[in-house]
């Protein structure tokens, strides 16, 4: 069992702060974290796979896989995770397979194997170029590649967005299996419908705060202590930490 | 853990055909000229040597300064645009910007990019000063202008270190705005 940690993510922006976000992961379990647009869960995501301009040096905080430190360690630490998110950008101009081979060779756990066979199953067609794959295509692509280079922790940002409701279940099912691999996943989402059965731990941010980060069964209790029923859906959770703005449980 | 050689990766997927093309056409564009040149200042020393009657020559045999340079602004600048940006859908983007979510530290990348770039110049620059010296030994002689050749490509040698330094650090700054 491989252990993710970050403390104190903190990145200042002119209109937003996200501020002093601290949480832990574990492999093997589904985090889920959500909140309103604009709450920060894409900055916070950006800090933690390193991808944030400057937050490796100039910002404060510090993420860490196991005993592999985002400052420290950068590029061992990002070999470690894959992150799906829509602004990745591959070579537009070149083919699915061009651009797998192109950035498999920054990971040393990449197989062509494995991202072939993905692609398969997901029905990616490998000749075809990046530019002209719809964004569901795009999100496969990712995952497929993400999956190939074997890494513990898996996020997402919103993916789910671009997906139909068949593949959106087929996602799941997938998302589930590598729960079995013991790989870890921390998804974004505001449509928290789909993952209501595989969500393991809430992470709740607000304006740029983490309100919320325990298990699901926990924020359950707490919900039922509130409004003496049990909440049917992810969504009731989130909707009562945001109407309470409780400080993090 | 094997550390990941940028430099040996940037040279194996650096494609630039027409640096090599440029680079063709340039040097034996100065061997061209640097044969007529010499051959051209052998007749003339000798017709001098034959109305004059005596052992004095005037071998001139002189370096193009800004042909050098223009044609070395033309072939570097081709090779910095192969290893620095990429064209996509119509828009030129800098390549640094492709690696943001990749396990790549920038600086290394950058830097590997970078002795590229001095590489393709080295062998430019240094191209062309043997197809000079060469020629000026072959159909000169010892009478060749070597100090006064050398003297030219010195001042080539500077104009090339400066514009390959502006066309560095001009990818740089691109590079950060864009990622």
């Amino acid at each position: 069992m491989t252990t993710f940690s970050c403390t104190n993510i903190t990145r200042r922006y002119k209109n937003f702060c996200l501020d002093n976000v601290s949480f832990s992961m574990e492999t093997g379990y589904f985090y889920v974290l959500a909140g309103v647009n604009g709450s920060g869960k894409t900055t916070l995501l950006n800090c933690i796979t390193g991808v944030e301009n400057g937050f490796s040096h100039s910002s404060s905080g510090d993420a860490q896989i196991g005993e592999v430190s985002l400052k420290m360690s950068p590029e061992a630490y990002r070999r470690r995770l894959g992150y799906i998110s829509e602004k990745c950008p591959f070579f537009m101009e070149e083919s699915v397979a061009q651009n797998g081979l192109t950035y498999g060779e920054f990971y040393p756990d990449w197989s062509v194997r494995d991202y072939s066979s993905y692609l398969s199953r997901l029905g990616v067609d490998p000749s075809k170029r990046i530019y002209q794959l719809s964004k569901g295509e795009f999100m496969k692509l990712q995952i497929c590649f993400s999956l190939a280079h074997h890494p513990d922790f898996l996020f997402l940002d919103e993916p789910l967005e671009g997906f139909d409701p068949v593949f959106r279940r087929e996602f799941l099912d997938l998302l589930g299996e590598l729960l079995d691999r013991d790989m870890g996943i921390l998804l974004s989402t505001h449509i928290t419908e789909d993952i209501d059965r595989l969500a393991d731990y809430l992470l709740i941010l607000e304006n740029g705060r983490l309100t919320a980060d325990a298990s699901k069964e926990a924020l359950n209790d707490r919900y039922k202590e509130l409004t003496g029923i049990s909440a049917p859906h992810i969504r009731d959770l989130l909707e009562l930490e945001h109407t309470q703005g409780t400080p993090r449980s | 853990m094997k550390t990941f050689n940028y430099y040996r990766y940037e040279k194996k997927h650096l494609r630039c055909t027409s640096y090599y093309v440029l680079l063709a056409i340039s040097l034996f564009f100065f061997f061209l000229e640097a044969a007529v040149n010499a051959s051209a200042a052998t007749r003339a020393s000798d017709a001098l040597r034959t109305a004059l009657e005596s052992e004095n020559t005037a071998k001139e045999f002189t370096l193009n300064i800004f042909q050098f340079e223009l044609f070395f602004m033309i072939t570097i600048s081709t090779l910095n645009s192969a290893l620095f940006y990429i064209r996509e859908q119509g828009q030129v983007v800098p390549v640094l910007s492709k690696y943001l979510f990749a396990p790549v530290d920038g600086k290394k990348i950058y830097r590997a990019k970078a002795l590229l770039l001095l590489r393709g110049s080295c062998i430019f620059f240094l191209g062309g000063l043997i197809i000079y010296f060469a020629a000026a030994c072959i159909i000169l002689g010892a009478e060749a202008p070597f100090q006064q050749l050398l003297q030219q490509f010195g001042y080539a040698l500077i104009f090339c270190i400066v514009a390959v330094i502006v066309l560095l650090l001009s990818d740089r700054h691109r590079s950060r705005h864009m990622v």
